[in-house]
C-alpha cells in the first residue's frame, strides 16, 4: 500500500476529510466549494492520482499530480496505482466433488490512459458516490470472481487443484474469467497471487487413504509375522521329518544288519541241515548194508530150504506117474498156486499146434476185452427169447427184467469166451479135449475157409476216394445238419468238400442266445423251422426263410454254463432240455420272452436233462437215470401229464433213440435197453458196451432192417440189427463221440469234434468221406434234402429212393469177412 | 395272428414274430422284423408297417435316452401312423396312434425333464 506524502492530525483530517484520499481510495471526487478558502478555490491533485477536471461550461481534462485547479470546478481523483483486494473463496467444487477453497490477491489498476476508462470508472463504480475504497471495490467484483473461480476449479480435480505445478494455469484462467467484468469498470488487471488453494474433503479423503493404507501395511505386517512364526513352525515340522527320517533310516540300517545277521544264521543253520542229512544219509546207508547182509544170510538159508524141497519134490516125482502129479496137485491147499501148477501141466501135455491156438485164443479175448463189444441181436422186446433161437456167433439175448440186473453174467459169451469156460470146467478132467474144442472155431474163423458164407467177397479198392466216389454220384440221399460255433450248415455228408456251397447256411452271430449246442428241424411245408439250441435259448428260423430268427431265451440275464441240447415244437409250445434247467418251453407264437420250467419239482431231482424227442405224439427226454414220457391233457397242451416213466438204473441215461416202436436207451454204464412203453413188461436188455454209450441213432435201412447205431467213444461205430443180423462195425480213423444214420448213410463225429465221418451202409470198413471243420461240431442230424430245400417232405424210410450208389448194396457180411477183405488206405494203419 | 394280407409263410413268420417282439418290449427285434417285411411288402401296405417300425425304433432311442433321436422317430412315427388305415391287419392302429402320441407328448414339451423310458410304460399297438 502506497504510503501518502502528507499526514494531517486529527482535526486537519476532518477538515480536509472530504477532499484528502486515504491510502485505501480508488477514486474521490472534490468540488470547489470544498476547498474554498482564503486565497480563493484552489486544489492540488495529489501524487498517487490523476485528476479529471470539469469546469463549468462543460470543458474537462485530466490533470496530473501536483497540478492545480482553480475557480469553480469538479474535479475526480483516480488512483494511477496499483490496488491489491484479497480475496478467500471456500465454497468451490472440484470434478470429482471434493470441496475447494482459494485464497488470493487480485491487483487491478484504474485504466486512466484511456477517457473512456476513467468515465466508465466514474459512472459505474462511482454510481453517484463521492468516495469509493477497495472494500467497496472488492463488493462490486465479488460475485463475477467468485463464480469465476468456481468454474475454473470444476475443471479440475482435486489433486489437480491442489498441485501447484497447476497453479498459474488455475491463475491465468481465473484472471481470464474476469477480464470482461474489469474491462467493464475501467480497470485493468494487475495480476493475481495465489496465496492457498485448499480442500479439505480431499485432504481428509488422503488422510483416510493413508489410514487405510497404513492399516492395511499394519495388516500385511502382522501376516508377515504370522507367515514368518508359520515358516518357522514349518521349518521345525520340517526337521522333524528329517529326524524322523534318520531315525528310519537309523532302524533300517539297523534292520539290514539284524538282516544279514539272520542270513548269516541261516546258511550256518543250512550247512548244519546238510551235515546233518549227509550224517543220516551215511547212516541210513550203513544201515542198508546191514540189512542187506542179514537178508543175504536168511537167502542163504532159503536156498538151501528149497533145494532141500526140490530134492525130495524131485524124489516123489521120479516114483509117481504123471497122473499122480495131477493128483499131488489137487491135494495143494493155496488155489492159486494150484491153478498155475496145473495150467504148466497141461500145457507140458500140449503139442506146438494146439500152443498156438491157446496163444490166438488169448489174443482174441483181449481184443473183446478191449473193445468191450460183443455182437448182440437187437430183438422186439415182446419176443420172448428162447435158448433154441440162440445161434453159434451170437453173443447177447434179450434179457428179461430179473436177467438185465444180472446181465454181466451173459454178455461175453462170444466163441472165444465159450471155449475158455469149457477149458476152465476142463481143467480138471479131460484137457486136451476141452482145449481142441475150444480151438474148433478159431479155425473156423480163418480168412477165406467160411464155406458156407452165402455172400461173395467184396472187392475193397486198395486205395479208397471217397471224394471221387461222392464227385461220381451227384445225387444226395441225406443232409447233414450241423451245429458248429454260431452257425448251423446243411452239407452233403458224402459229398462236401468246402462250406463254400453248403445247402444251407444259418448264421446266429448277432444273435443274443450264445454260441449252439444242438440242432434240430421241425414242423411241415412251408411252416419247417431250424430249431437250433444255444447256451442260452433257442434260434428259431423259418427254412423258406432262412433270416430273422425267432428267439427263445431262457431269462433275462441268464449265463448259462451248457446249454439247450435238443428242441421239439409240441402242441403250440417250444420245448426245450437244458442241462441246467431241466424242461423248458415258450409259446410257440411268444418268441422273444422268457422260457418257463416244466415240472422242475420231478426235473430237479436229477442233475442231467436231455435227449429230447417227441414219439408217438409224446414228449420223450432222458432225466438222470430215468426216461420220462409226458403228454398233453388237453388240445390246448397247456396242461401236461406224465403218460410214462422208465426208472432205469442208477446209472445216467446218456442218449436215447426211437424207432417205430421202441424206446432205446443207453446208459452210463454202457447198457443199451429196449422199452416199449405200451407195454406192461418191463425194459431188456439188448446190448452191454463195456463202455459208457455217448450216443445213439435208430433208422431203417433200405432193404427193412431196423438198425442201431452205439457210439461208444471207440474207434469202431457198431450197428445192431432188431432182427438177429450179425452186427457191423464201421471202422473209423478215431474215437466216434456221436453218431446218425439214415438212408443208409452213417455218420460218426470224432472224438475231438472237429471231423465228421461218413460210410455207407454196405462199407464198414472205412469212412467214404470225412470233413474237417474249424470250429467243434456240437451236434449233427441227417435229414433228408426235402427238409431243407423249399421242397415238401418226402417219407423218412419207405419207399427208398434209388440208390446213388452204382453197384447193386451187397447183403450184409459178417465181421470176418469185412476184416478179411479190409484194406486201410496209407496213414490211417 | 396269420393274417389272409399275407402272402407267404415267411410274410406270416415276420409279422408273428414282430408282434411277439412288441409284446416282449424288444424294440430292436421289432425293428429287425419289420424292416424285413417292410421290403417285402407291396406300397400300400408299407405305410402302417413304416410308422410302427418308427415307433419302435423311438421307444427303442427313447429307452437308451437318446431323447433326440426319439423326437424326431415318434415326429415321423405319428406322421405314417396318422397317414395308415384305423383298422389294419387286426390292429387298431387308431387307438395306438393315440397311445402313442399320448406316451411320447413329454419327448415334445420344451423344457420337460426326460428320463429314459422303461420298457412297461410303453405303448403297444
Amino acid at each position: 500500500m502506497e504510503e501518502l506524502e502528507k499526514q494531517y492530525s486529527p482535526e486537519q483530517q476532518k477538515l480536509r476529510d472530504s477532499v484528502a484520499p486515504s491510502a485505501n481510495t480508488v477514486y474521490l471526487q472534490v468540488k470547489s466549494e470544498q476547498v474554498k478558502g482564503l486565497l480563493g478555490t484552489r486544489y492540488a491533485v495529489p501524487a498517487g492520482f490523476v485528476g479529471l477536471l470539469n469546469e463549468k461550461g462543460g470543458r474537462s481534462r485530466v490533470m496530473l499530480p501536483g497540478e492545480e485547479a482553480g475557480g469553480d470546478f469538479t474535479i475526480h481523483l483516480l488512483r494511477d496505482r496499483e490496488v491489491r483486494i484479497p480475496f478467500q473463496q471456500v465454497n468451490a467444487l472440484t470434478k470429482d466433488g471434493f470441496d475447494a477453497g482459494l485464497s488470493f490477491e487480485l491487483a487491478v489498476t484504474p485504466d486512466v490512459t484511456r477517457r473512456e476508462s476513467m468515465d466508465s470508472l466514474i459512472e459505474r463504480a462511482g454510481e453517484g458516490r463521492r468516495h469509493l475504497d477497495w472494500p467497496l471495490l472488492k463488493a462490486e467484483l465479488q460475485p463475477q470472481v467468485a463464480a469465476a473461480v468456481k468454474q475454473v476449479l470444476q475443471r479440475y480435480d482435486a489433486a489437480q487443484v491442489l498441485d501447484a505445478a497447476r497453479a498459474d494455469a488455475i491463475r491465468e484462467e481465473i484472471l481470464a474469467q474476469c477480464q470482461a467484468q474489469l474491462e467493464s469498470l475501467g480497470l485493468t488487471d494487475g495480476g493475481l497471487e495465489i496465496g492457498r488453494i485448499f480442500s479439505d474433503g480431499y485432504e481428509r479423503h488422503l488422510k483416510d487413504l493413508a489410514e487405510t493404507g497404513q492399516k492395511v501395511e499394519k495388516a500385511r505386517a502382522e501376516q508377515e509375522v504370522q507367515t514368518a512364526m508359520l515358516r518357522d513352525q514349518l521349518g521345525q515340522e520340517l526337521s522333524r521329518r528329517e529326524l524322523e527320517e534318520f531315525l528310519a533310516s537309523a532302524r533300517e540300517e539297523g534292520l539290514i544288519k539284524e538282516h544279514e545277521r539272520k542270513k548269516v544264521d541261516i546258511n550256518r543253520k543250512s550247512e548244519l541241515d546238510k551235515l546233518e542229512t549227509e550224517y543220516r544219509k551215511q547212516q541210513h546207508s550203513l544201515e542198508a548194508a546191514l540189512r542187506k547182509l542179514v537178508m543175504e544170510d536168511k537167502l542163504q538159508l532159503d536156498t538151501m530150504m528149497l533145494e532141500k524141497h526140490i530134492g525130495v519134490v524131485k524124489k516123489l516125482k521120479d516114483e509117481l506117474p504123471d497122473h499122480h502129479l495131477e493128483v499131488y496137485i489137487n491135494l495143494i491147499q493155496d488155489e492159486k498156486l494150484k491153478a498155475e501148477l496145473l495150467e504148466r501141466l497141461i500145457h507140458r501135455t500140449m503139442s506146438p499146434e494146439q500152443l498156438k491156438a491157446v496163444a490166438e485164443i488169448e489174443a482174441h479175448k483181449a481184443k473183446q476185452v478191449e473193445l468191450a463189444i460183443s455182437k448182440p441181436r437187437l430183438e422186439p422186446v415182446r419176443d420172448t427169447p428162447t435158448p433154441d433161437r440162440t445161434k453159434a456167433g451170437d453173443s447177447v439175448q434179450m434179457a428179461s427184467a430179473e436177467e438185465a440186473a444180472r446181465r454181466q453174467a451173459h454178455v461175453e459169451e462170444d466163441a472165444a469166451t465159450k471155449a475158455a469156460h469149457q477149458m476152465n470146467e476142463a481143467l480138471g478132467t479131460s484137457l486136451t479135449e476141452a482145449v481142441q474144442e475150444a480151438t474148433r472155431p478159431t479155425e473156423e474163423t480163418q480168412p477165406g475157409q467160411e464155406q458156407d458164407s452165402p455172400t461173395e467177397p467184396i472187392e475193397v479198392p486198395a486205395q479208397p476216394e471217397p471224394q471221387k466216389q461222392a464227385d461220381a454220384q451227384p445225387e444226395v440221399d441225406a443232409l447233414l445238419l450241423v451245429a458248429s460255433g454260431r452257425r448251423v450248415y446243411a452239407i452233403d455228408p458224402l459229398g462236401q468238400r468246402t462250406l463254400q456251397n453248403s445247402a444251407m447256411e444259418l448264421n446266429y452271430d448277432e444273435g443274443r442266445l450264445g454260441s449252439l449246442r444242438s440242432v434240430r428241424i421241425d414242423g411241415e411245408g412251408d411252416d419247417r423251422v431250424v430249431l437250433a439250441g444255444a447256451r442260452n435259448g433257442v434260434y428259431a428260423t423259418l427254412v423258406a426263410h432262412r433270416k430273422a430268427a425267432r428267439e427263445y431265451p431262457i431269462g433275462q440275464g441268464v449265463d448259462a454254463r451248457t446249454g439247450i441240447n435238443a428242441a421239439v415244437i409240441y402242441r403250440g409250445y417250444l420245448y426245450a432240455t437244458h442241462s441246467e434247467f431241466g424242461l423248458l418251453r415258450w409259446p410257440y407264437l411268444q418268441p422273444f420272452s422268457p422260457g418257463v420250467q416244466v415240472m422242475p419239482e420231478l426235473i430237479r431231482q436229477y442233475s442231467t436233462t436231455r435227449s429230447l424227442m417227441v414219439f408217438g405224439d409224446r414228449l420223450l427226454f432222458a432225466n438222470g437215470p430215468t426216461v420220462l414220457m409226458l403228454e398233453a391233457q388237453n388240445d390246448s397242451g397247456h396242461q401236461l401229464r406224465v403218460a410214462a416213466r422208465y426208472k432205469g438204473t442208477r446209472h445216467e441215461v446218456t442218449a436215447l433213440a426211437t424207432d417205430d416202436k421202441y424206446i432205446l436207451i443207453a446208459d452210463a454204464a454202457g447198457d443199451v435197453y429196449v422199452w416199449d412203453p405200451n407195454a406192461t413188461e418191463p425194459p431188456v436188455l439188448a446190448f452191454y458196451a463195456g463202455t459208457p454209450v455217448s450216443d445213439l441213432a435208430a433208422a431203417r435201412l433200405r432193404d427193412g432192417r431196423h438198425s442201431l447205431l452205439v457210439a461208444i467213444k471207440r474207434a469202431v461205430l457198431p450197428m445192431l440189427f432188431r432182427d438177429g443180423s450179425n452186427a457191423l462195425e464201421f471202422t473209423s480213423p478215431e474215437p466216434i463221440r456221436a453218431c446218425d444214420t439214415l438212408n443208409d448213410t452213417i455218420v460218426g463225429l470224432g472224438r475231438d469234434r472237429m471231423r465228421v465221418f461218413a460210410w455207407r451202409a454196405n462199407r464198414p470198413e472205412w469212412p467214404a468221406w470225412q470233413f474237417q471243420f474249424t470250429e467243434p461240431v456240437l451236434d449233427m442230424r441227417l435229414v433228408l434234402p426235402g427238409r431243407v430245400a423249399g421242397k415238401p417232405d418226402t417219407p423218412t424210410v419207405q419207399p427208398a429212393p434209388a440208390p446213388r450208389s452204382a453197384p447193386p448194396t451187397p447183403p450184409p457180411r459178417t465181421n470176418t469177412e469185412i476184416r478179411a477183405s479190409l484194406k486201410r488206405p496209407p496213414g490211417y494203419s | 395272428m396269420t393274417d389272409p394280407g399275407l402272402k407267404s409263410a415267411t410274410d406270416a413268420w415276420l409279422w408273428q414274430s414282430a408282434l411277439a417282439a412288441f409284446a416282449a418290449r424288444d424294440w430292436f427285434e421289432v425293428h429287425e422284423l419289420l424292416e424285413e417285411l417292410w421290403r417285402r411288402a407291396p406300397e400300400p401296405e408299407k405305410t402302417p408297417l413304416q410308422g410302427l417300425l418308427q415307433a419302435a425304433v423311438c421307444l427303442y432311442h427313447w429307452g437308451n435316452g437318446n431323447f433326440a433321436g426319439a423326437r424326431i422317430l415318434a415326429a415321423e412315427a405319428a406322421d405314417k401312423l396318422a397317414r395308415s388305415p384305423a383298422h389294419w391287419r387286426g390292429l387298431d392302429l387308431a387307438g395306438y396312434l393315440q397311445r402313442f402320441r399320448a406316451a411320447v407328448a413329454p419327448l415334445h414339451q420344451p423344457g420337460a425333464r426326460l428320463k429314459p423310458l422303461r420298457p412297461q410304460d410303453a405303448p403297444l399297438p
